[in-house]
């Protein structure tokens, strides 16, 4: 009887409490804290850019070409990080550039998360003939050189924002896939899944009822895994000429057009490769922080361990 | 173990005949070689002459069941860009690449295992922590920015080492460490999970208790089982540096492997060469793949090939 | 020794030319100020060594060796070594006989007769004679061999040997720049060009010989010991190496491994050991649509001519080494070059006031470029949008991957304003003006049936003044009517080590044999 009293109150303790508990937690792994920080900055710089930013980025000035950032000589507080090559504020640039690796990452999370949760459950829960056709599919196109067919479709469609976010998650969709599979025949073994089955419960509600929610929290830590990985893959083919193009802003870009002047300019490869770095390594130390608070196993293990134990997804 | 085998290069002729049908589809669909062949000042009759000379106006299917036909002898014609056949070129260049992949690997697990059996065996300690927070930020860094950093660093800098072309070994220091870092940083990561998860099971308390001196349980019985993730991820860097880093790393130091190949090839328009740079990376892929599953099976016995 | 010789030399050629026209050659040593080459620098204080082992790097690898079948700087800076032809250009572009004896004269209007030099012979062991000019001819304008320089020698119809060293060159219509194409045409063996292998052991009658070529790594030449000319620097050895990245090319000449590289980026004319830098055969301009839009208006394109401050960007985007375009896409060593044009000034406020008075205010213009194919080429687009904003147009930048903008170059609906680099290795009015300027022109965006008239007319004309007249007029026309935003000429500018001396070309090539390398 007294089990009943008190666990509605364990059960659904206060949001308040809960949100504390959880900032709690994160205060104390130093390590994922900065991984939430570096997330929210970006989204916030990415949102309030025009307000953030000293300078139009895209104002030139060939008056003021490669001006170095302002602890050097001949630098000044006016550029804090220094000119490109046509005389555009890098500070400015880099903080538009967030919003381009931003709208990247969700976009291609969110497509790539989609196809992949759909297929994943497809196969997962139906088994049979669809599990072996898709698994079959995601097999023989493991196989496939992801990186060289990006650029083969990228030479011949024009690279832009939207046209990367739809390639990507081509390739992008199969680790989903494969979460989401493997997850919901562990669930399919569960005794309560086994129960609503024998009881008539509809698939549709066995999967959002009862499967869902067991694949919650190792989606959410994949997806900024790849997000992080997104905004790799969308770096990297600017830096090749074949994503982002100018006159629109992307770190990944500048690096390419900083790669021409890294003997008299190093701050033109600098400042943006950072800005990709701590973004990646911040979506990095976040997922890993919440692989560890969602997984119970993993929880243990952690107070051993201290720091997350996948690695991120980098270049 | 026949039936397996058989299987799998089944499995990996679909592949690479997927992979063909699509780069044929995508490039001769949407690209045109034959106006960025020509200078730019040349009419209209020139550019036609050529396109026939080629056999770029012939129906896209003709083309296609010729390229087919010529794939399947291993004939994908002359490059256009270096006059002389595609695969000769891309058998060229293929060393270079497997030399710096192979350099890259070999120095990533020498690194990272040491490492990552380090770190598991104290969780937690100031020296895990450390490697843990390296190996984070090394494969958060972008291929290609690193390699601009060291070529920074040591190149022009420090003047150590050599930051282009392939003539000596030193010439393949910066790219293969460009391509090593992330790796090891993924390794030491991996390595160190598996311990730790080997490290925590029940047997190793049993062996343990038996008084088996602990540097040897970790080398014999842990390691063993904790080898496999480890041959799987080795074997997906591999992978992955083969069909996607290569070109990255290959453009920032101008290493005439593969990758760079891939991407002259696509300035150029280069289609036919493109073609056989695709057709031989999925074909190395693919051999990978068959060569990582025996490789399992030769480790741990107990793995059925299926 | 050779040096003084070689400028003697040079010397007396140039005062035996009818036409003047001079590149400007300044070379930089390091910390020093410019100064022209032949002047002094540092070739005075250490005498030529007896002979030298030199690495030169280019932009990227030769396609081919075989010097007929591609269009390809790459393979041509190589070639120009091995291979020659019957006429040639001293170092500041003037047309002079090479494997010829002499200037070819005119049989008839379709007919150009040549002497060969006697005593000629290939690498490999075969005489230089007619046969193997005819040879020549016969293999680059044969349309199963598909050559990418056909567009150079679109007018000859073949050749025919007339006694061992004479030779006709027959053209399908009168032909006044006959003598030009055939500085364009390299001379081969007839027997080994027609082997299959012949790219592989290319064989030709120049000052340097083919050793190997590691593909992927390098190629290299050594003199040629029989070489039949007398005027050689003490170059007995050079390798080419390969490097797309102009950084890259900077730090192997800083590293001393390299003697010249190409393409040194302006702002690192600074960093390297010694520079040089002439001008170049390359225009950058932008193509406007003089046909429909608003730039239909020529108030409008005049006004766009008027927005862009030219001379800044020769300056600042360039660091000065670039000249403004004297409103043509000709250099002063063309054939046709008007000297009565001069460059739209830069003033803002005049192209502000004739685009109010077109009614074009806020008027958006389509400004597309390319990126990675010419020198700066990304930024010059950039800039010229940022230029035009601020004279109320409203400029929408698109940079292009090179194919699609090949579309947009050739294609039939002509773009508001696009970015091209000209560049004429013929040094003759006509590929230009056929190309750009010529209403039925592959690039062209302009409907002037006059203009088309007098292109037409000049390029069969053999009466060298008229034919010059025509061009000077033609040239005016398309400059009063700005068909084109007229920009720069772009100049050829080159790292080379302390120990070389030499003065770079105005036609581009990078001739060895007019390298000396002090001890």
């Amino acid at each position: 009887m007294a089990q009943t009293v008190i666990a509605p109150g364990i059960a659904t303790p206060g949001i308040t409490r809960r949100f504390a508990a959880v900032v709690g937690e994160l205060w104390k792994d130093k390590a994922g804290f900065f991984g939430l920080l570096v997330m929210s900055s970006l989204i916030l710089v990415a949102i309030s850019a025009p307000l953030l930013a000293p300078h139009d980025p895209a104002a030139q000035s060939l008056s003021a070409r490669l001006d170095p950032p302002f602890w050097l000589e001949g630098g000044s507080l006016e550029h804090p990080l220094g000119t490109d090559n046509l005389g555009r504020d890098v500070l400015s640039r880099i903080i538009f550039g967030s919003r381009v690796s931003l709208i990247v990452g969700l976009g291609v999370v969110a497509i790539a998360g989609t196809v992949g949760t759909v297929l994943g459950l497809l196969a997962g829960y139906n088994g049979g003939r669809v599990d072996s056709v898709i698994m079959r599919w995601l097999d023989t196109q493991l196989a496939f050189p992801g990186l060289l067919l990006y650029l083969v479709i990228l030479s011949v469609v024009r690279p832009s924002l939207l046209v990367l976010i739809v390639i990507l998650p081509i390739n992008a969709w199969m680790v989903y896939a494969l979460l989401v599979r493997g997850v919901v025949l562990s669930a399919k073994e569960t005794p309560y899944v086994e129960a609503a089955e024998i009881v008539g419960a509809r698939p549709k509600r066995i999967i959002f009822r009862h499967i869902l929610p067991n694949l919650a929290a190792p989606l959410l830590t994949l997806a900024v895994l790849e997000f992080a990985s997104a905004i790799l893959a969308e770096a990297a083919l600017s830096f090749l000429g074949l994503g982002i193009q100018p006159p629109e802003m992307s770190w990944g870009l500048d690096v390419a057009i900083g790669r021409e002047y890294v003997f008299n300019a190093w701050w033109l490869v600098t400042f943006p490769g950072i800005a990709i770095a701590v973004t990646v390594l911040g979506a990095n130390l976040f997922a890993s922080w919440l692989r560890i608070v969602a997984d119970p196993h993993e929880r243990e293990k952690r107070f051993a361990a201290g720091l997350g134990t996948t690695g991120g997804r980098g270049a | 173990m026949g039936r397996f085998l058989l299987k799998r290069i089944l499995q990996g002729a679909i592949v690479v005949i997927g992979v063909t049908v699509v780069v044929f589809v995508v490039t001769r669909l949407i690209g045109d070689p034959v106006r960025v062949m020509l200078p730019l000042e040349a009419t209209a009759e020139q550019r036609a002459a050529f396109a026939a000379q080629l056999g770029f106006d012939r129906p896209l299917y003709v083309q296609f069941f010729d390229f087919i036909g010529s794939a399947l002898r291993f004939d994908f014609g002359n490059s256009l860009w270096q006059d002389r056949p595609a695969l000769e070129i891309v058998l060229e260049a293929l060393p270079r690449t497997l030399l710096l992949v192979g350099a890259s690997m070999v120095l990533a697990v020498i690194i990272a295992i040491p490492l990552g059996i380090l770190t598991s065996l104290k969780p937690g300690g100031f020296l895990d922590r450390l490697l843990v927070t390296l190996s984070l930020t090394g494969l958060s860094m972008p291929n290609f920015w690193l390699g601009l950093l060291l070529i920074v660093i040591f190149g022009v800098q420090l003047q150590i080492f050599p930051i282009f072309g392939s003539g000596t070994l030193m010439h393949a220091v910066l790219p293969a460490v460009t391509f090593a870092l992330p790796s090891a940083a993924r390794l030491v990561m991996l390595t160190r999970s598996a311990m730790i998860d080997e490290l925590n099971k029940s047997y190793v308390a049993l062996v343990k208790a038996k008084n088996v001196p602990f540097r040897r349980l970790v080398g014999a019985h842990a390691f063993r089982n904790a080898a496999v993730p480890v041959m799987t991820m080795t074997g997906w860097e591999i992978i992955r540096a083969l069909a996607g880093y290569s070109v990255v790393v290959e453009t920032v130091f101008a290493w005439p492997g593969l990758g760079f190949l891939a991407i002259q090839s696509i300035t150029r328009q280069d289609l036919i060469l493109l073609q056989a740079i695709v057709f031989v990376v999925a074909l190395m892929i693919i051999t990978i793949n068959i060569l990582m599953d025996l490789a399992y099976k030769y480790i741990d016995p107990r793995i059925k090939l299926t | 020794m050779m040096r003084s010789k070689r400028e003697a030399l040079a010397l007396i050629v140039g005062l035996l030319l009818v036409a003047c026209s001079s590149g400007t050659v300044t070379t930089t040593a390091a910390g020093g100020g410019p100064a022209t080459t032949s002047g002094g620098g540092t070739e005075a204080t250490s005498p030529p060594a007896e002979s030298a082992d030199i690495t030169i790097i280019l932009a990227g690898e030769p396609t081919t060796l075989d010097p007929q079948i591609r269009d390809d700087g790459n393979e041509r800076a190589v070639s120009d070594n091995i291979y020659e032809t019957l006429m040639a250009r001293t170092p500041e572009g003037e047309l002079v006989p090479g494997l010829a004896s002499g200037e070819p004269t005119q049989v008839d209007e379709t007919t150009w007769q040549f002497t060969l030099q006697e005593g000629v012979t290939f690498h490999n062991g075969e005489p230089f004679n007619a046969d193997s000019v005819v040879a020549s001819v016969t293999r680059v304008i044969d349309p199963d061999f598909a050559s990418e320089q056909v567009s150079f020698f679109s007018t000859i119809s073949g050749a025919e040997a007339v006694d061992e060293t004479t030779v006709n060159i027959l053209t399908n219509e009168p032909d006044p720049i006959l003598p030009a194409r055939m500085y364009w045409m390299k001379m081969v063996p007839a027997t080994a060009s027609s082997d299959a292998a012949f790219a592989e052991n290319p064989a030709g009658t120049g000052p340097y010989q083919f050793v190997e070529w590691v593909r992927g790594d390098h190629v290299t030449l050594e003199a040629n010991p029989d070489y039949w000319g007398d005027d050689v620097g003490n170059v007995t050895r050079v390798t080419y190496r390969f490097v797309a990245e102009a950084g890259t090319r900077l730090s192997a000449l800083i590293g001393g491994d390299a003697d010249v590289i190409t393409n040194l980026q302006p702002e690192d004319v600074g960093s390297a050991p010694q520079s040089a830098s002439v001008t170049g055969l390359e225009h950058p301009v932008l193509i406007i649509n003089a046909m429909e839009g608003a730039t239909a208006d020529v108030r409008v394109r005049q006004a766009m001519n008027l927005a862009v401050d030219k001379q800044a960007m020769a300056d600042e985007l360039f660091g000065g080494n670039a000249t403004v375009d004297q409103c043509q896409i000709l250099s002063e060593s063309f054939f046709g070059y008007n000297p009565d044009l001069e460059a739209y000034a830069y003033d803002p406020d005049a192209a502000r006031a004739l685009i109010a008075e077109a009614g074009a205010e806020g008027a958006t213009v389509e400004v597309i470029g390319t990126a990675g194919r010419w020198l700066k080429d990304r930024e010059v687009v950039e800039v010229v949008g940022n230029f035009l904003s601020e004279v109320g147009l409203q400029p929408e930048v698109q940079i292009f991957e090179f194919d699609e903008y090949l579309n947009r170059l050739f294609g039939d609906i002509r773009p508001p304003a696009i970015y091209v680099t000209s560049s004429n290795e013929l040094l003759d009015a006509d590929r230009q003006l056929s190309a750009y300027y010529h209403l039925d022109g592959i690039g062209a965006s302009n409907e002037d049936t006059e203009l088309a008239g007098w292109i037409d007319e000049a390029r069969s004309e053999t009466d060298v003044a008229t034919r010059e007249g025509l061009y000077h007029q033609a040239v005016q026309k398309a400059c009063d009517e700005a068909y084109f935003l007229f920009m720069l000429n772009i100049n050829d500018v080159y790292g080379m080590s302390e120990r070389l001396q030499w003065q770079p070309r105005v036609d581009a090539k990078i001739l060895v044999k007019e390298m000396t390398v002090s001890a």
